[in-house]
C-alpha cells in the first residue's frame, strides 16, 4: 500500500506540473497584458519601469523558471495589484469559500441521498416520478437566474433576507447573521450537486436491489429496513463517494457565478478579477491550489474505495 | 443580464408593514438606550434592520435633525492598495476621497477649485511659481499635525520616477515642490500649468511624511493595505477582503465633525445586484447606467438624480490611418450618423448631443455657440466623393484600387459603447463604406488603443474641470493621443491655453480651439452623458457633483427622517 501511494503521489505531482505549465502558457500566449500596465495615462517610462518591477521584461522561460523555483520554495510570489503574497491573498479568501462549499455539499447530500433512495425504493411512483422531474428541474435551472430570483424574492420584495456578502458589516458578528447570508447562496450553489448526486443514487441504489444477495436477504425474510440498512446502501454508495470526492475540489476553488452575484469573498471570485486584472501570480497561485486538491481528492476517493469495499484492492 | 424592465414582483403590503414596525421599535429601543450609550464615535447600527436609528430617535425628539447613521455604498473589487501615488483604479479611489484630502476641491456651483488643505493660492504673473498657504487647524488619524512637509513629501514620490507614479504625467511641468515653512508650499514650474488647482483637487491626496518616509512606496505595507492614515472626514476602522471597508467618523476633522457616524464600502462585484441592494434598502447611494434605472426608477424609497457629467462618448479615429487623413472625410463621418438615435440608443436620452471634445458640463468653457452636425446623408456623401471616393462594382466606395474597409473596435464590458459601434456600423454602411466590427476583451483592446493599432474605436473618456486635459488627448504626439491627431494649430491654442494667466483671454483661447476641432474632427462626436445617481430617500446633504467630486463633500450628508 505504501508503494502504491508513493506512485500515486508522483503521479499527482506530475499532474500538477502539467496543469501549471498548461496555465503559464496560455497566460503567456493570451492577448492583452497585465491591466496595471494598461494605463493610457502612464508614460512609456514609467511603463518600462513598472514592466521591469514585476519582472515582466525577462524572457518567457526566465519567468517561467523563476515561478517554479518560487513554488518549490513554498512561495507563490505576490499579487501584481495589491503586491500582496499570494497565499495570503488565497487563504484570506479560502474560509470563506469552504464554508460555503461545505454547507452547500452537506445540504445537497443531505436532501439528494434520501430522496434518490426513496425514488428507487418506490420505482415508477409518482414520488420518484416527481423527484427525478424536480432533478432534471435543478439540472437545467442556470444558476446566476435562480441567484438573481431568490436576491429579487428573498431580499428585495420580503426584505427577509441579505443579498450578498458573508456578514452584515458594521455589525457585531453572530451565526444568526452568519447563517442569513450563508441561506440563499448555499440553496443555489447546492442545487446542482443535489440533482446530479439524486439521480446517482438513485440508479446506484436501483442497481443493488435487483442483485442476488438482496433477493436471498428477502428470501430469509429479513425485515426491509435491514435489508436497506445492512445490505444495499453499503454497496450502493460506493460510486456516489466517488462523485463527492469529484465535488471535493469545489470546496476550495470556489463557485465562480454564486460568489460574483452573492457578493461572497471567496476564492471563485478573486480568481475572476485576477482573470479579469491579468494578475499572474494570483491566477497561477489559484490554479495550483486546485490543482493539487483535485489530485489529492481523487487519491482519498480511491483509497476510501477500497475500504468501502474489500474487494477492490490497492496497488 | 440586466433586470426586467417592470417590477416583476408586487412590493407593496408586506414591506410596508414591516418597516413601520420597525421604525417604531427602533426609535423606541434607542430612545430607552440613550442615556446610557456614549454618543461619540457612534454604534449607531444596534438594531438589526433599522439602517439610522441614531438619525430618526434624535429627528424624533427634535434635536440636531442630522447627526448619525452609517451609510452604505457599493464598489466593486477590494480598493487596494489605498495609496494615491501608486493607484488610479476607481475604487480605490472612491475610498481615499473620503480618507484623504486634497490641496483643493471642486465648487458645485461654479465647477472652479475652492479650499481645501490650501486656504489660499496665487500665480506668479509669468505663470512659473505656485503658492499654496495651508490650514493650520489640520490632524493626521494619529493625531500628528499636518504641515507643509507633507505636500512636498507626496508630490515629491509622485515625481520621483522610480515610484512610476500614477499620477506623474499630471505633473511632468512641476521642477519641484519647495515647503517654504509649515504652512505654505511653492509650487516651482518648468511651463504653466494653469490647471494646477484643479488638477491637484481631483487627483492625489496628501500622504504622511512621518509614517512614510523612507519605506517602499509601492509594497504591501501596513499603510497601503490595512490601515491607511489620512487628514479626512473618516479613518480606517477595517478592510475584510472581498467583503467590505468600514470607516468611522474622524472626531477631529478641521471642518467640524462629519454628521454620520460611519462609512461602509460594501464590495458588490454585480451591477444588477447593487440594483437590487438599492431596492432591498441595503446600500444608499450608487451611479447606475441608463439601462439599468428602468429597475429602480420607480422605487417610492429611491431618489434619481442627475446631473451633466465632465465626460465626453466619441469614436477615436486614427488620423494616420491613409483613410481618415482627409479631413472632409472625417466630417462626413460624423454628418453620416444620426446622433440623436444614438443618443437615445446608447444613453437613454439621459445627455446631449456632442460638439467639439470639451464637455457641456464644463460649462465655463463650453462654446455653446457650436450646434451639434446635423445628420446629413446627402452632404455625407458629397463630402466623401469630394475627398475622391467613388462607388466600385460592389458598390462599397474606393480610391485608387483601395477599399474603404475598416474596423470598429470596442471592449466588451459595456452595453452603451456596444449600441454605439452597432449603430455607427449601420450609418457608415449607407454611405457606401465596408465597417466591421471587432469586439475585443478590456485589456487587449486597452493594448491596441496604446499601441495605436485601431482604425476607429469606441471611447469614452472622463475630463478634469479644466479644458487642459485636452492636452492629454489631442496634442501631438501627447500620450492618450489615440487617434494621433496632429494639428500644429490646436497645438497652439492648447499651450497657449494652460499658459494663460488671465481667466477671460483663456476662455477665448479654448473657445478658438473649440471651433478648429469641431471642424477638423479631432473625434467623431457622440455624445455628453448625464450621470445618473440613485440615492435612498432619506440621504440628504449631496451637492450636484459626480461622484468622485461629491465624495469630498461627505462631511456634510447626513441622514433624515
Amino acid at each position: 500500500v505504501q508503494r502504491y501511494l508513493a506512485l500515486r503521489l508522483l503521479h499527482a505531482l506530475l499532474v500538477v506540473w502539467v496543469v501549471a505549465t498548461a496555465t503559464f502558457t496560455l497566460l503567456v500566449l493570451s492577448p492583452g497584458g497585465p491591466e496595471l500596465l494598461l494605463d493610457p495615462s502612464m508614460s512609456a517610462e514609467d511603463r518600462a519601469t513598472l514592466t521591469h518591477n514585476l519582472g515582466l521584461d525577462q524572457p518567457v522561460y526566465v519567468q517561467y523558471a523563476r515561478w517554479l523555483v518560487g513554488v518549490a520554495h513554498l512561495d507563490l510570489g505576490r499579487s501584481f495589484g495589491t503586491r500582496q503574497p499570494v497565499a495570503t491573498v488565497i487563504f484570506e479568501r479560502l474560509p470563506a469559500t469552504a464554508l460555503l462549499g461545505l454547507a452547500s455539499l452537506a445540504l445537497a447530500l443531505g436532501v439528494a441521498v434520501p430522496a434518490g433512495i426513496l425514488a428507487a425504493r418506490r420505482q415508477g411512483s409518482w414520488l420518484d416520478r416527481g423527484l427525478m422531474f424536480a432533478s432534471l428541474v435543478g439540472l437545467s435551472i442556470p444558476s446566476f437566474w435562480l441567484a438573481i430570483v431568490l436576491i429579487l424574492v428573498g431580499a428585495v420584495t420580503l426584505r427577509a433576507l441579505p443579498s450578498g456578502g458573508m456578514v452584515t458589516p458594521g455589525e457585531p458578528f453572530s451565526v444568526g447573521d452568519l447563517v442569513k447570508h450563508l441561506l440563499l447562496p448555499t440553496i443555489v450553489l447546492a442545487l446542482l450537486t443535489m440533482a446530479e448526486l439524486a439521480k446517482y443514487t438513485r440508479s446506484s441504489v436501483l442497481g443493488v436491489l435487483r442483485r442476488d444477495y438482496v433477493r436471498t436477504a428477502r428470501g430469509k425474510g429479513l425485515p426491509e429496513r435491514t435489508i436497506l440498512l445492512r445490505h444495499t446502501l453499503r454497496n450502493a454508495l460506493v460510486p456516489v463517494v466517488t462523485v463527492i470526492g469529484l465535488l471535493l475540489p469545489r470546496l476550495v476553488g470556489g463557485a465562480v457565478v454564486t460568489e460574483t452575484v452573492f457578493s461572497w469573498p471567496g476564492v471563485g471570485r478573486l480568481s475572476v478579477m485576477a482573470a479579469f486584472q491579468r494578475d499572474y501570480p494570483v491566477v497561477m497561485g489559484v490554479t495550483l491550489m486546485v490543482s493539487v486538491v483535485v489530485v489529492l481528492s481523487s487519491l482519498l476517493v480511491d483509497v476510501l474505495y477500497a475500504y468501502l469495499d474489500p474487494r477492490i484492492r490497492l496497488g | 443580464v440586466s433586470l426586467p424592465e417592470h417590477q416583476p414582483f408586487p412590493t407593496t403590503g408586506i414591506r410596508l408593514t414591516r418597516r413601520g414596525l420597525l421604525l417604531t421599535l427602533s426609535a423606541s429601543l434607542v430612545a430607552a438606550c440613550t442615556p446610557t450609550t456614549p454618543s461619540a464615535g457612534g454604534s449607531a447600527t444596534a438594531v438589526p434592520g433599522a439602517p439610522a436609528p441614531t438619525a430618526r430617535a434624535t429627528a424624533a425628539s427634535g434635536a440636531n435633525v442630522s447627526t448619525g447613521g452609517t451609510l452604505r455604498l457599493p464598489i466593486s473589487i477590494d480598493p487596494i492598495p489605498l495609496n494615491g501615488v501608486i493607484s488610479n483604479e476607481l475604487s480605490s479611489l472612491l475610498v481615499r476621497r473620503v480618507l484623504f484630502s486634497y490641496l483643493t476641491r471642486v465648487d458645485p456651483a461654479t465647477k472652479q477649485a475652492v479650499p481645501d488643505l490650501a486656504t489660499k493660492w496665487d500665480v506668479s504673473a509669468d505663470g512659473l511659481t505656485w503658492t499654496f498657504t495651508l490650514r493650520n487647524d489640520v490632524k493626521w488619524h494619529d493625531g500628528q499635525p499636518f504641515s507643509a512637509d507633507d505636500v512636498k513629501f507626496t508630490f515629491d514620490q509622485i515625481l520621483d520616477p522610480a515610484n512610476s507614479s500614477v499620477e506623474r504625467s499630471n505633473y511632468l511641468d512641476v521642477s519641484e515642490v519647495v515647503a517654504v515653512d509649515p504652512r505654505m508650499v511653492r509650487f516651482q514650474m518648468k511651463n504653466p500649468l494653469m490647471s494646477l488647482p484643479i488638477i491637484t483637487g481631483a487627483t492625489v491626496g496628501i500622504l504622511p511624511k512621518h509614517l512614510l518616509q523612507g519605506k517602499p512606496l509601492r509594497d504591501a505595507t501596513e499603510f497601503n493595505n490595512v490601515m491607511p492614515i489620512g487628514t479626512g472626514p473618516f479613518k480606517m476602522k477595517s478592510i475584510t477582503s472581498g467583503s467590505d471597508v468600514q470607516l468611522v467618523a474622524n472626531e477631529a476633522f478641521y471642518r467640524g465633525r462629519p454628521k454620520l457616524d460611519a462609512v461602509i464600502f460594501k464590495i458588490v462585484p454585480d451591477s444588477n445586484v447593487v440594483l437590487a441592494q438599492l431596492k432591498s434598502g441595503e446600500l444608499d447611494f450608487a451611479t447606475v447606467e441608463a439601462g439599468d434605472l428602468a429597475a429602480v426608477q420607480n422605487d417610492p424609497n429611491l431618489v434619481l438624480k442627475e446631473y451633466p457629467a465632465p465626460e465626453w462618448w466619441y469614436y477615436v479615429v486614427n488620423e494616420k490611418n491613409s483613410l481618415f487623413s482627409d479631413k472632409r472625410v472625417r466630417q462626413a463621418l460624423v454628418y453620416g450618423l444620426d446622433r440623436d438615435a444614438i443618443l437615445k440608443a446608447a444613453a437613454l436620452n439621459h445627455g446631449v448631443s456632442m460638439t467639439a471634445t470639451i464637455p457641456s458640463a464644463l460649462s465655463d468653457w463650453y462654446d455653446a455657440s457650436l450646434k451639434p452636425y446635423p445628420f446629413d446623408v446627402a452632404k455625407a456623401k458629397s463630402l466623401l466623393s469630394d475627398a475622391g471616393w467613388m462607388p466600385g462594382s460592389d458598390s462599397v466606395l474606393q480610391k485608387a484600387g483601395q477599399k474603404f474597409s475598416f474596423k470598429i473596435s470596442l471592449d466588451n464590458t459595456s452595453a452603451a459603447r456596444k449600441q454605439m459601434a452597432v449603430l455607427a456600423q449601420q450609418y457608415w454602411k449607407t454611405l457606401g463604406l465596408d465597417p466591421t466590427i471587432d469586439e475585443l476583451s478590456r485589456t487587449v483592446w486597452a493594448q491596441n488603443m496604446t499601441n495605436r493599432t485601431i482604425d476607429i474605436s469606441v471611447a469614452n473618456t472622463p475630463s478634469s474641470w479644466d479644458p487642459d486635459t485636452q492636452r492629454r488627448f489631442y496634442l501631438s504626439n501627447a500620450g492618450s493621443n489615440f487617434g494621433q491627431y496632429s494639428n500644429p494649430d490646436a497645438d497652439k491654442l492648447l499651450n497657449a491655453g494652460v499658459a494663460e494667466t488671465d481667466t477671460s483671454k483663456r476662455k477665448s483661447i479654448y473657445v478658438q480651439y473649440q471651433q478648429l476641432v469641431y471642424d477638423d474632427v479631432n473625434a467623431i462626436a457622440g455624445y455628453y452623458p448625464n450621470e445618473l445617481r440613485i440615492t435612498a430617500k432619506k440621504l440628504q446633504g449631496l451637492p450636484d457633483l459626480p461622484i468622485r467630486d461629491v465624495m469630498t463633500y461627505m462631511d456634510q450628508w447626513y441622514f433624515q427622517g
